[in-house]
């Protein structure tokens, strides 16, 4: 009789912590999975180039189950200013962080002390030394040949004779960096000569005016969006006919004057794939998958092609 | 294992299987009744989306048809422009348009609204509206979504558009030309009618396909842009309109294909299968939650059933165990159902009639002993009278009356103790004249060759004894001992109490025993007498300790031509009516 109570009441424990299970689920069912909190820091946030690149992180967002927060910035130019932003963020309760750093150089020294439980994932531009965050990014030397090729081609597979003015935007990032020196070799190897170099903090309407004045380069590439946008103001100021200008961006209104003319060539990386890739790295590292890096494709196209229909799905993502 | 055990699992093993069987076939039932609501929801979302985008797509056809029949086919555009009435239906329906253009067959503008300034370069003719539209000039043409290129805006912005051609008649001064008319569908417009159908959080999807396989709708169509998403478009363009299950990168899915007339593009709902797992997560746990409630009740209930069943029989169980341990008087509990009752009542029933056997067996063991005891007692009188009585012969003849008439006397005494009234259990003093009796009869017998002695303590002479103990001894004494002895021999009659015992030592001078003779005294109870009443030691022996335990009886010692001491050991009882029935009826145990 003992024994026979001892298994009814064994059998009643298990019952009873099957019930607990099951109601602990079936509460728990119709509750949000977790939701992370991601802060984005971008330079100008406001900016038409992020269009895409935000289509891609809300996209991510929804797929990783993350409540994004974008930092709304104006020009950030001080690394330490945007160190402290994303310190700010952490401290409102961020557990990840996507950044544009405004300056590669020190970007260590700087987030020595980053608390490693927050995920941090870098975009567009990688920090000095390369390959020490997550990060999601083209590859920019790359673009930089990609730009110089573009610009042999043109001319007929050769550069030789042609002078060139380089707009070259943030070289303190080193995305900017490797895209120059990816153009330079590139232009080297195509026997181009590069006349002026003219970066971010210099490269006013009126230095482009003076430099063009000083040494009148044929060719004018910009390595930035914002570069390319001053280019083609630049050009549609100065009315110059025959000045080849090839950039990188994604701007409408980039891509407008790419569709009129103005701009030659232009380089643009899928932008929508980087903001998407981003948000996946962050719920990875969070989730202690540790992907390192994704690598972002981009796209060469001029006035002929911008209406492919692979093209036309970088050029112009649909806002759903 | 316990009968309540057995009952406990049999009963809970056949609830659970009852209740498993029964909840699988119950769920099993409700999986598939809910799959077929969810497929007929989804098809009737389905159904409803493709009328909404029919709707739409008819009134975009509608405003082609308008424009063509209504004004450019009743406009000479030599003398008049499009504009006016272009503009009018533009206004109406911009809320859905891009724009509204018209083509020559060259690709030169004719009229288009809004007023907008057209892109320098673009080859018109060579944009694929105006190719298909061409190709197939009796039909409408739409076009899969693409960015317009036809319109400068100087506000940087672009538009997907999917295009609705038309080969149309133009006039010019009456004679006709063909031209194409375009009606730029604002693609946002069908992403916002699918977008809705879309809306839930659920995993099921509606995307839109052109004839081609190409899409023009996905929720996900930026990821599958960036080829972070596939889908399984192609394979489902050959699919019929229903619902089919297919599997796709690992996943099943129930995929429903409904065609929209006339363009050919096709509505596809995806559903995962697991989707419906999901749906009835809450369900199964519910489900769980119920059969385990269940299930604990079940036992709850076979516990106490199983007590009130196995309750009596575990008691009656008690009782046998009881009886077997040796408790003939256990407590038989009789309860329960009907028939354990009466179990229980048979088993009373017979425990009582064990008793009585027992009780019975108890009285006939007794009787045969009684009986014996009579039947030993018997023996001593025949061989003993016979003897007295040819000595009272001889007396008579010889007219030695006086010593017959003493012997007479004697022996009548001698017969009232042995008679005794029935009883076994006399007074030691009874005995001890009994006794006394017999030597006077034996001392006249054998003429007084030999004397007895008798040393009594008299605190002694009212103590219980079996009757008929001394006088065998004496007899054995005389026959044994003294009785070839020429006057010399003497027999002593001792009897004294020490403690709780009493002793009645007879010992002779006689000619004695050897110790392997004495040894065999007590034992060999089938000897052959050759003299005396023919009672043995061996019967006097077996009667002292029937009635007063093993403990009790004789001792003999003996040594040849030493003489012989036999020692009679009984408990000291003191006589009284009560004392003496309980030993004659066995009931006192000493």
């Amino acid at each position: 009789m003992k024994q026979s109570r001892i298994v009814a009441a064994a059998f009643c424990l298990v019952a009873v912590a099957v019930i607990a299970f099951s109601a602990y689920r079936l509460v728990n069912i119709g509750r949000q999975e977790t939701s992370y909190e991601i802060s984005v820091v971008l330079n100008n946030s406001s900016s038409d180039r992020w269009i895409a690149f935000k289509e891609g992180l809300e996209q991510g967002a929804e797929d990783y189950s993350i409540h994004l927060n974008i930092v709304t910035t104006a020009d950030l130019e001080d690394l330490e200013d945007e160190v402290a932003i994303l310190e700010r963020e952490v401290a409102n309760g961020a557990e990840g962080i996507i950044v544009q750093l405004c300056a590669s150089s020190g970007a260590e020294m700087l987030l020595q002390g980053w608390n490693s439980s927050v995920a941090l994932v870098l975009v567009e531009t990688d920090a000095e030394p390369a390959g020490t965050y997550a990060a999601a990014l083209p590859d920019n030397e790359s673009m930089g040949e990609a730009l110089a090729r573009a610009a042999a081609d043109d001319a007929g597979g050769s550069l030789s004779g042609k002078t060139i003015g380089i707009l070259a935007g943030n070289q303190e990032q080193l995305a900017m960096q490797q895209r120059l020196e990816g153009f330079t070799q590139a232009v080297s190897d195509a026997g181009g000569e590069i006349l002026w170099t003219l970066e971010k903090k210099e490269a006013s309407l009126e230095q482009v005016a003076e430099q063009q004045a000083d040494r009148h380069a044929d060719i004018l590439v910009s390595l930035e969006n914002d570069e390319t946008e001053r280019a083609v103001d630049y050009l549609l100021s100065a009315g110059e006919d025959g000045i080849l200008l090839y950039g990188v961006g994604c701007s409408e209104k980039n891509v407008y004057y790419l569709d009129k003319g103005t701009i030659t060539g232009l380089v643009v990386p899928n932008e929508f794939n980087m903001g998407y890739q981003s948000v996946a790295l962050v719920a990875q590292r969070l989730e202690d998958r540790k992907t390192e890096r994704a690598e972002i494709g981009y796209i060469l196209v001029d006035k002929e092609t911008m209406y492919n229909e692979e093209s036309q799905k970088v050029l112009f993502p649909i806002v759903q | 294992m316990g009968i309540q055990m057995t009952i406990s699992i049999s009963f809970t093993v056949v609830s659970i299987c009852i209740l498993t069987v029964l909840g699988v076939i119950l769920f099993d039932q409700f999986s598939a009744r809910v799959e077929t609501v969810s497929i007929e929801s989804t098809s009737q979302l389905l159904d409803q989306t493709a009328i909404n985008l029919e709707d739409y797509l008819r009134s975009m056809r509608r405003i082609s048809n308008a424009m063509y029949y209504s004004v450019i086919k009743d406009t000479d555009l030599q003398t008049d422009t499009l504009d006016e009435e272009m503009n009018l239906l533009y206004e109406e329906n911009k809320d859905n348009l891009i724009s509204i253009a018209c083509y020559t067959i060259d690709g030169e503008l004719v009229a288009a609204a809004p007023v907008a300034t057209e892109k320098q370069g673009v080859n018109i003719v060579d944009q694929e509206w105006f190719t298909s539209a061409m190709d197939q000039m009796e039909n409408l043409h739409f076009s899969v979504p693409h960015v317009q290129n036809l319109f400068d805006d100087t506000s940087y912005r672009y538009y997907w558009v999917i295009s609705l051609s038309h080969t149309v008649e133009l006039t010019f001064g009456g004679s006709t030309k063909l031209g194409v008319l375009l009606v730029d569908m604002n693609y946002s417009s069908i992403q916002q009618l699918l977008s809705k159908t879309n809306n839930d959080s659920s995993s099921e999807y509606v995307y839109l396909m052109d004839n081609n396989g190409e899409i023009i709708y996905h929720p996900r169509q930026n990821l599958i842009y960036a080829d972070l998403y596939r889908e399984n478009n192609q394979v489902a363009l050959t699919y019929d309109d229903g619902s089919v299950e297919e599997t796709f990168e690992g996943e099943q899915r129930l995929v429903t294909v409904k065609t929209i007339s006339y363009t050919g593009w096709k509505l596809v709902s995806v559903t995962p299968m697991s989707s419906f797992d999901m749906g009835l997560l809450e369900t199964r746990y519910f489900a769980v939650i119920l059969i385990m409630l269940s299930l604990l009740a079940i036992v709850v209930l076979n516990q106490l059933v199983s007590v009130q069943i196995s309750r009596p029989l575990v008691q009656l169980n008690e009782s046998v165990k009881e009886l077997e341990r040796g408790n003939l008087s256990p407590d038989i509990s009789v309860g329960g159902s009907l028939e354990i009752e009466h179990l229980g009542r048979t088993l009373r029933s017979t425990v009582a009639q064990l008793r009585q056997l027992m009780d019975d067996i108890l009285v006939e063991q007794e009787e045969k002993r009684k009986s014996e005891l009579d039947a030993l007692q018997s023996q001593i009188n025949p061989h003993f009278l016979y003897n007295t009585l040819d000595s009272i012969v001889w007396m008579i003849e010889d007219e030695r009356y006086k010593e017959a008439i003493f012997m007479i006397t004697e022996l009548a005494s001698l017969f009232r103790v042995s008679l005794s009234q029935g009883k076994n259990i006399i007074r030691l003093e009874e005995e001890l004249g009994h006794a006394k009796n017999y030597m006077n009869i034996q001392k006249v017998r054998y003429k007084n060759v030999f004397s007895v002695e008798y040393d009594i303590d008299p605190e002694i002479l009212s103590c219980c004894v079996v009757k008929l103990v001394v006088q065998p001894l004496l007899e054995n004494a005389i026959y044994h001992g003294v009785e070839c002895m020429d006057g010399d021999g003497v027999i002593r009659v001792t009897a004294r109490r020490s403690g709780e015992d009493v002793y009645i030592v007879i010992s002779d001078n006689g000619i004695g025993m050897p110790p392997e003779v004495v040894s065999k005294l007590l034992t060999e109870s089938d000897r052959a007498h050759e003299h005396g009443s023919g009672v043995g030691l061996v019967n006097v022996h077996k009667r002292i300790q029937l009635r007063f335990g093993p403990e009790y009886g004789l001792e003999i010692e003996s040594r040849s031509d030493e003489g012989t001491t036999v020692r009679v050991h009984i408990p000291y009882i003191p006589y009284t009516e009560e004392t003496r029935d309980e030993l004659e009826a066995g009931r006192r145990q000493v």
